[in-house]
């Protein structure tokens, strides 16, 4: 979300909204503009809410939760190495994974608020959830 | 394939029946022709003043670019000029090595799919900069496709977590 400023003598439109000769605007979107001065870089966008790398000793388990406030996401969780099983919202039913599969899901709503990665053997997981 | 033919011939190599704009069915690995070719030719309407798709006017004597591939038996008087600019729907190709890489959208592309594949390694994407966290984390075999509407995304940082690593990245026109 950069931020910009009218650096020209002109008003400018800019993403619909119209700006007067100085007066900033901070948006989601990178524009390159004639006369549109990039005065800051912040705050970021990132489409991802959450990532990690995660070594787990067999018998140890860790939650992966879905931070308050995400609505709708895409999590993807990858087995690297060794041998998991995900419990999904805390369910009885887990779900085994071994090395080099993945599961993935693309929620709309948040139906799910946390997974519980419990390694088997010892293992290495990598998880990204993202805005969708 | 030659792309200044005035029909297409593509061979389907699906496995099931694949459906073109909702109603022609095309059975798995047959052919089809078809008039339409989403390149971008220029024309010269050198007859009289014509309309085409019922409300685009094109005046006698002047040129008219369109994606649409245009039948000049059913124009008459139109002539196709140049077979360019043509319709490409990839930007940008390529694969980027380990151990870092910096992959700049090109200026002018708002809206595209940035598509990955982990051919080796472990990357990280940080996207707009370094600072920006938390980045993507991927994994050989990785296979991810992120669909930008704005241009929220102006560069990718790569960062593999080992010495050894190549990242595939195409970037698609939406």
């Amino acid at each position: 979300m950069p931020t910009y400023r009218n650096s020209s003598d002109e008003r400018l439109v800019v993403s619909g909204q119209t700006l007067e000769p100085g007066q900033t605007i901070a948006t989601n979107v990178y524009y390159y503009i004639d006369g549109l001065a990039e005065i800051s870089d912040e705050p970021f966008y990132d489409p991802v809410i959450a990532s990690e790398r995660l070594t787990i000793t067999a018998s140890h388990d860790v939650d992966i939760e879905i931070p308050s406030g995400v609505e709708s996401f895409s999590i993807d969780i990858f087995v690297k190495s060794g041998d998991v099983d995900l419990a999904i919202n805390g369910s009885s039913n887990r779900l085994m994974l071994t090395a080099g599969m993945r599961y993935s899901e693309k929620c709309l709503s948040r139906i799910i608020d946390v997974i519980n990665v419990s390694a088997v053997s010892d293992a290495e997981v990598i998880y990204n959830i993202l805005r969708i | 394939m030659k792309l200044c033919r005035d029909t297409l011939r593509i061979r389907i190599l699906t496995i099931s029946i694949v459906s073109i704009n909702g109603s022609i069915k095309i059975p798995s690995d047959s052919e089809y022709e078809t008039l339409i070719w989403i390149d971008m030719p220029k024309y010269l309407n050198k007859g009289k003043s014509i309309t085409i798709n019922g409300s685009i006017k094109i005046p006698s004597d002047s040129e008219y670019e369109t994606l649409v591939w245009l039948d000049e038996d059913r124009y008459p008087g139109l002539r196709r000029t140049s077979d360019f600019p043509c319709f490409n729907p990839v930007a940008m190709s390529g694969f980027f090595d380990a151990p870092k890489a910096v992959i700049k959208i090109p200026k002018g592309l708002d809206r595209f799919a940035l598509h990955l594949y982990v051919e080796s390694g472990s990357p990280v994407i940080y996207f707009n900069t370094v600072e920006n966290r938390p980045p993507l984390r991927l994994y050989a075999g990785a296979k991810w496709n992120i669909r930008v509407y704005e241009r929220v995304i102006d560069v990718l940082f790569v960062d593999f977590e080992s010495q050894i690593g190549r990242l595939w990245v195409i970037l698609e026109r939406v």
